[in-house]
């Protein structure tokens, strides 16, 4: 029983990166951009169920949803090699196409609009599955489709499947240069309300950092979309590995989240990678070694997720998921553990037992790396909560001078009053209070002060 | 007289002898003096005549039985040996024809000159004779004739010490001549019992109960090639002392290996019906001529047999480890085994126990081994790579014996499920059925973790999707109880099994050396085992006393087990309906968890210091890595 997940991907944002992300997964099953897998790979022992499955011609498709509101970029991948490895009627395209606007309530509307469509899509490929995980929902917080119909989305599954996880992989937006969205504080802080609300498990994936990361660390000048996009399916097939490449421990995602997630709403991941390099960039390889790996995905310039440095309050990790890929002799862990346990590099919640775990995954035998071993981090720190304090605090800037409100007014929902506004700002403002708690040690006992 | 006397002499009981105690009629001509120096001489002549008698009896013993009290089971040695005393009588039977010539020419031979030239037989044959006596009334039997020997050369001085060595010597050969056949071919020829292997007898096995299920045709074959394998064990009674126990260790695991390799299945084709030379190649020759020269030398020498029978050992262990890696793909074989016991097939047995959760409460004793090869071979399905050749080598069965004395319910089910294997030979030989025990314990084990963990899973699941419900009670001992499975099943599995197999592997590469092997597995299986506490035996009253010596192993153990039970409760709690109204049974639960894991962890730190206790700081540090548990509270209760 292959425990399928099903990939929702939305608006423009959510589209790239997943189709980076499939263009990885293909490369890595030796599944050609048409879905048919080369015969160097016939008896490989890799799931690729999991995310595919095969058509009657035996060809790979992939477990995924494209949905858009405007035609622009699911046109790209209509028109790229991959093509034809998707189920066209998996992909969904608004008739109108004039999208969202970059307008979360647009999107959400839309959403309300379209969902028997798209329910008929999402039942239809759950149908289709054995032992269904889950969804994994691409997208970002900050633009139309990604945050609007991507909300209503979330809001429905969560009703609809009330015993499947639903995992996303959000983009939070760029903070270092001007966006082109005005109103992204509002769609961040509505879509924020319903990764809190209705996901199980967001793995953060920040622009900021993203950007950062790629200028600092690997060097680049100014950072194309395409490489940011690289990093990211990089953090995404390597944090799905464990789940296509079995081995004795955390082969679904079950398996996988729930010792990083202590708490239903604290379940918010940041991710870590190394070694970083440049495709070209060849002397930038280095040694590794697990406790080398270790040790740098510890560090805060290899996170992917920008956060800023908070003086009075003692952020801590809650839970560190390690994914090591390479060739790594088991007792390595151990004793990597042992001196990163020496050297106290990590501040931990007071309140309750918490440790490094370390897995190792499989690597893809189809693709060469210049690394011996490299390392994905998956963590809960609660320092991500000055994420969410930055899009609140952009969300008061404008809220406090009205700007661009009348653009939300304009669809139903805030029609009558902004209170949906100013719900989401208690449920965000609540979670950061939550994740300031559990920095201390009586979190166990700490009640929300605005519930009820 | 003289006459009779040396017809007496020779062995044959003539009226002279017959009449030696009674009134003889001699006693008028001879004179006293003379009449002693007759009595010794006659004496000598009886003790010859018992010889023959018993070379007579015995010598023919083999071609049948006949009621003669002289004679002793039959056997090869006891006739080499009769041979041999054949030989060693030799010089007195010419001596006997030269004085009777003697006698013939001139009669005025006295009887002093007979006894002179009879007298030097005297000692021999008063050895020999008490010898033959202590074979008859000892029940002396085939090696156990070396022995004798043996024993009787040391103390033995001048012609007797020359004629036992020649005894010696003569059965020997017949020993070298068994043990020639049993390294070169593999069976054995000993229609007597005598050498120093033997077949064991066939064990009852106390499973022969009857069991209909489907199982039982398997068992069977399996109990079968268990006695290819071990059918062979060393008569430690028939070993003479001037032979090593070792070399005798060395001879039958040869012995056996060749048999087996001679009675291999795969043999069977046109080209290896002289599958002697598929083991020995070029060297059976050279190996043959090596054992002429041994028979040939009229030494009792160990060396030169000992470097035949290790050169011969490591022509066959190279052979075989040939086998079992080229052949029958060892490696692979290794990793399945790990795949299937150690559960490195991780997602594969959660399925199962997920599939099999539903067959276990409810079902028929008789059928549920069926019932639970069913459900692997049904999860297989969706795992491309589990072919069924795979598959054919692993059945479950069921422990009826355990299930009977336990209440039957599904943990007492699950305890007694036996995940049997299939190896093919030689391979066997490694994964021998105590070798599968010890890996069913692992698994048994293995499994009763993930079954934990994939309920604790379920409560999490629950947890997670119920956003608007607090319940820190529940949330912090599910958040405990999953944090002590989860890093328990990477201590075994990473720190444990992991390890250890790498190193395996590694040592394997480097032998070529089936023994080797074999022990090299022998050792990682105990490390496993001992590191994953299952050497341990539980103490019994750990549940009811609260101020545990926590510094006991098995304390440690049983705390251990404890926490895992609780750990279990609290799923079954959970399954029965929502926890966030039972907060007396968490409770409960909390403190009776909180008082294991402080043992646990209090026996850790204390013994993480001393040797060979590495693997237990490896556990300390992955259960307590943020040194949540204060180090005051590490101190061992008083």
């Amino acid at each position: 029983m292959p425990c399928e997940m099903i990939t929702l991907q939305l608006g423009q944002c959510g589209n790239q990166i997943a189709f980076e992300f499939w263009k990885k997964l293909c490369e890595e099953h030796a599944i050609s951009p048409e879905g048919i897998l080369e015969p160097f790979a016939q008896d490989g022992v890799d799931r690729k169920d999991v995310f595919f499955y095969q058509a009657d011609d035996e060809h790979y498709i992939p477990r995924a949803i494209l949905l858009d509101l405007e035609p622009r970029v699911i046109n790209t991948i209509m028109n790229s090699p991959y093509s034809k490895l998707y189920n066209p009627e998996n992909i969904y395209l608004s008739k109108d196409g004039g999208g969202a606007g970059n307008n979360w309530a647009s999107g959400y509307h839309q959403g309300e609009c379209l969902q028997e469509e798209i329910f008929d899509i999402i039942d239809r490929e759950a149908d289709g599955s054995d032992s269904l995980e889950g969804f994994m929902l691409c997208h970002s917080i900050s633009g139309g489709t990604g945050s609007g119909v991507g909300s209503y989305l979330l809001e429905r599954l969560s009703d609809r499947y009330p015993k499947k996880l639903i995992e996303t992989y959000s983009v939070f937006p760029n903070q270092d240069e001007m966006s082109d969205v005005v109103v992204h504080p509002y769609n961040s802080l509505l879509t924020l309300k319903r990764l809190t609300v209705c996901a199980d498990c967001v793995v953060v994936l920040d622009n900021t950092a993203l950007n950062r990361i790629a200028s600092d660390r690997l060097r680049i000048q100014k950072p194309s979309l395409k490489q940011i996009n690289a990093l990211v399916s990089t953090i995404m097939s390597v944090s799905t590995a464990m789940l296509r490449y079995p081995s004795y421990m955390n082969n679904d995602l079950i398996e996988l989240i729930a010792p990083l997630i202590p708490t239903p709403r604290l379940h918010f991941l940041m991710t870590g990678y190394t070694p970083l390099t440049n495709d070209q960039d060849i002397a930038s390889v280095r040694r590794t070694t697990v406790f080398d790996v270790m040790k740098r995905l510890l560090q805060p310039k290899n996170m992917m997720v920008s956060t800023a440095h908070e003086r009075n309050s003692a952020h801590c990790y809650l839970s560190i998921l390690n994914i090591i890929q390479g060739d790594v002799d088991p007792s390595q862990v151990s004793n990597a553990l042992k001196r990163i346990g020496e050297r106290k590099l990590v501040q931990w919640i007071p309140w309750g037992p918490a440790s490094i775990q370390v897995v190792l995954s499989k690597k893809s035998p189809y693709i060469q790396t210049a690394h011996r071993v490299s390392g994905l981090m998956l963590a809960n720190n609660t320092n991500i909560s000055s994420l969410f304090q930055r899009a609140l605090e952009q969300y008061d800037k404008l809220r406090k001078r009205e700007a661009f409100l009348e653009q939300f007014r304009k669809e139903a929902m805030f029609q009558d009053n902004l209170d949906e506004l100013d719900n989401s700002r208690e449920v965000v403002q609540e979670l950061i209070e939550e994740y300031h708690a559990a920095t201390t040690k009586d979190y166990c006992s700490w009640e929300s002060k605005t519930e009820n | 007289m003289l006459h009779e006397v040396i017809v007496t002499l020779s062995g044959f009981s003539g009226k002279l002898l017959n009449n030696v105690d009674g009134c003889l009629e001699l006693k008028n001509f001879l004179h006293p003096a003379e009449r002693s120096l007759l009595q010794n001489i006659l004496a000598i002549a009886e003790n010859y005549r018992f010889i023959k008698d018993f070379i007579n009896a015995n010598h023919a013993a083999i071609f049948g039985v006949s009621e003669n009290k002289l004679q002793t089971a039959p056997g090869q040695y006891i006739q080499a040996f009769c041979e041999g005393l054949d030989d060693v009588l030799k010089p007195y039977r010419q001596e006997i024809i030269r004085l009777e010539e003697n006698i013939l020419i001139g009669p005025e031979v006295t009887l002093i000159y007979i006894f002179s030239r009879v007298d030097k037989y005297s000692s021999l044959f008063t050895l020999l004779t008490s010898l033959l006596n202590e074979i008859i009334s000892r029940k002396i039997h085939g090696c156990q004739i070396l022995q004798l020997l043996y024993e009787n050369i040391i103390i033995a001085v001048d012609q007797a010490k020359d004629c036992l060595e020649c005894l010696l010597n003569r059965c020997h050969t017949v020993f070298l001549e068994q043990t020639s056949t049993w390294l070169m071919n593999g069976f054995l020829v000993d229609t007597f019992g005598e050498y120093v292997i033997r077949k064991s007898a066939r064990k009852d096995d106390t499973n022969e109960e009857s069991d209909s299920s489907i199982l039982s045709a398997y068992r069977d074959g399996f109990s079968e090639e268990n006695i290819m394998a071990g059918g062979y064990e060393i008569a430690i009674d028939f070993i003479p002392f001037y032979i090593n126990y070792s070399l005798v260790n060395d001879i039958l695991f040869v012995g056996q290996i060749v048999g087996i390799l001679n009675e291999n299945p795969r043999n069977n084709s046109d080209e290896d019906i002289f599958s002697g030379n598929l083991i020995f190649g070029d060297k059976e020759k050279m190996f043959f001529e090596k054992f002429t020269t041994l028979k040939a030398s009229i030494s009792t020498d160990m060396e030169e047999l000992k470097n035949v029978v290790l050169d011969i050992r490591e022509c066959v262990v190279h052979h075989l480890w040939k086998v079992a890696v080229e052949e029958e793909n060892l490696y692979k074989e290794l990793s399945l085994l790990k795949n299937f016991y150690l559960l490195g097939f991780g997602p594969f047995f959660k399925d199962f126990l997920l599939e099999a959760s539903a067959l276990s409460l409810h079902t028929v004793r008789k059928h549920f081994s069926h019932d639970l090869n069913d459900t692997l071979r049904g999860v297989a399905c969706s795992y491309p790579h589990m072919d069924e050749k795979t598959l054919s080598k692993f059945n479950f069965k069921i422990e009826t014996a355990q299930l009977k004395e336990s209440s039957k319910t599904t943990d007492s089910i699950w305890s007694s499920i036996k995940l049997q294997y299939t190896a093919k030979w030689p391979l066997n030989l490694i994964f021998t059925p105590v070798a599968i025990e010890h890996y069913n314990k692992l698994f048994l084990f293995l499994l009763r973790i993930k079954r934990c963990q994939i309920g604790i899973h379920e409560v999490w699941k629950n947890d997670i999707k119920n956003k608007s419900v607090r319940c820190e009670k529940v949330w912090k001992l599910r958040n405990e109880l999953m944090f002590l499975i989860n890093n328990l099943q990477f201590y075994l599995q990473v720190d444990v099994i992991e390890t250890e197999y790498c190193n395996l592997i590694n040592e394997i590469h480097k032998v070529k050396d089936f023994q080797q092997i074999e022990k090299l597995h022998n050792i990682f299986l105990l490390n496993v085992l001992s590191h994953s506490f299952l050497l341990q035996v539980p103490a019994d009253n750990a549940n009811n006393n609260a101020a545990v010596p926590s510094a006991y192993p098995e304390y440690f153990y049983s705390a251990l087990l404890n926490n895992i039970k609780i750990c279990e409760k609290f799923c079954f709690l959970a399954s029965q309906g929502s926890l966030n109204n039972k907060s007396k049974e968490i409770i409960k639960l909390d403190k009776s968890f909180q008082k294991y894991k402080t043992i646990v962890l209090c026996f850790l730190s204390e013994y993480q210091s001393q040797p060979f206790k590495q693997h237990l700081v490896k556990l300390l540090l992955r259960l307590n890595f943020n040194q949540w548990v204060g180090k005051h509270l590490l101190k061992a209760p008083e």
